[in-house]
């Protein structure tokens, strides 16, 4: 545990220094965290996302929340997906204890990332509604679980 | 033969004669390692590429992308080795482009090519993995040994 | 996006540079060097510590011919936590590497469509 942190605060200079020089904020700014816009309660994810942002290991979130389903996808700072297999444990366990009524989908990969930014962003501007959010989060689930 | 001809030498000479081999050689590995870095680096980027194109536009995860990157820079190889090109960057990159895929790739489909006068059963059927072979014999049976070993620790180590 | 290509080619790149090494140091054919990578691969999978490389370095780790050995491990232990050691054997006929079985298809195809060089 020492020893993460300690790593963590080496990590954590190097990759601020090199995200200053990179496009990757780009691609977050507008288009992290949660569905804003949408008329479905995003209570959950709204705290899943607060949770996640304190967490030093941790850099872009995006949470979605619908009937008793949390879908949270976030990205790992480069220097510390060494850890990455971890970090997901911890953070699966973590929101598992957090929310213990809700069936947690959580997955530090780019393309789960991509699609959940995609759904949150049609949350925001389509207004989908329970059943259909429900339908996306059940592909990107089945999408998450592939193996090799 | 090296020894022979050094026998015949006196000290002195057998020293210079060191000297000059420690030289000679050392400058080409260097050089040599440069290359290797910069085009299997780059041979990497561009799967890197190929994976992040599968992932934005199919349906493909960080762990799935793989599999269809690795069969598109073989395809890849295919195209410059039939073409003759991947011979000449071969030469100038040496291990840079022997230990991706691709170089993989090269040995199994220029030994395909050069034997198919020789009929597409005997020729290009049994000479395909002459370079080759080795590989995946000793990967395969490598991967056999360890996944044999860490089962066995598995089950009764209770690791 | 950005720091994986870099990583990808510095993992990539000092790879070949482990290659090169061997074949110009230590004066070992192509053929050697590529089986210790793979063997190393291997070895390096069975520990644990070459799926993360893969985490850290993208195509880096999955380009080089190390994989294999990683890809072949990975099939191998996927059986067997499902049928014990049993499936230690069923596995390794199950899996291949992709690079093998492409290298195979577009090996064949390239003889078709190809003709020898002089």
């Amino acid at each position: 545990m020492a020893a993460l942190m300690v790593a963590s605060g080496c990590a954590k200079e190097e990759t601020e220094q090199k995200q200053s020089l990179q496009g990757t904020n780009l691609m977050r700014s507008q288009t992290s965290g949660t569905a804003k816009g949408t008329k479905l309660d995003q209570g959950p994810a709204e705290r899943a996302a607060d949770y996640l942002r304190r967490r030093e290991d941790i850099r872009d979130v995006v949470v979605v929340n619908s009937g008793d389903r949390l879908l949270v996808a976030y990205q790992i700072p480069h220097m510390q997906r060494w850890n990455r297999k971890k970090i997901e444990k911890d953070v699966e366990g973590r929101l598992r204890d957090m929310f213990p009524g809700y069936k947690v989908i959580s997955s530090s990969d780019l393309k789960i990332f991509w699609k959940t930014q995609q759904l949150k962003t049609k949350m925001d501007n389509k207004r989908l509604d329970q059943r259909e959010v429900n339908r996306e989060i059940g592909r990107i689930e089945k999408l998450s679980k592939e193996q090799t | 033969m090296a020894n022979e001809k050094r026998k015949n030498l006196t000290p002195v000479q057998q020293e210079y004669h060191l000297f000059e081999k420690e030289r000679e050689t050392k400058r080409p590995i260097v050089r040599n390692c440069a290359r290797a870095f910069l085009v299997g680096g780059i041979i990497c980027t561009i799967g890197q590429a190929i994976s992040y194109f599968y992932m934005y536009f199919f349906d493909f995860t960080e762990q799935t992308a793989g599999n269809p990157t690795v069969a598109t820079m073989v395809f890849l190889s295919m195209i410059l080795t039939g073409l003759g090109v991947y011979d000449r960057i071969a030469q100038f990159a040496g291990a840079g482009s022997a230990v991706p895929v691709t170089g993989f790739g090269n040995a199994v489909i220029s030994a395909a090519i050069e034997h198919r006068t020789e009929g597409f059963v005997l020729g290009v059927g049994s000479n395909m993995f002459k370079l080759a072979g080795s590989v995946i014999l000793f990967g395969t049976f490598a991967a056999f040994v360890i996944a044999l070993i860490k089962t066995i620790a598995i089950q009764w180590g209770g690791l | 996006m950005l720091t994986m290509f870099f990583w990808a080619f510095v993992v990539g790149g000092l790879i070949c540079v482990i290659g090169q090494i061997l074949m110009d140091v230590f004066k070992l054919t192509p053929a050697h060097t590529l089986t210790i990578l793979v063997v190393t691969g291997a070895i390096l999978d069975g520990l644990g510590l070459y799926e993360p490389l893969i985490d850290f370095a993208g195509a880096g780790a999955t380009i080089p011919i190390t994989s294999f050995g990683n890809s072949l491990v990975h099939g191998a232990m996927q059986e067997a936590e499902k049928h014990g050691i049993v499936g230690v054997l069923t596995g390794m006929f199950e899996v291949t590497s992709v690079g093998i079985s492409a290298a195979i298809v577009f090996g064949f195809i390239g003889a078709l469509l190809f003709r020898p060089k002089g």
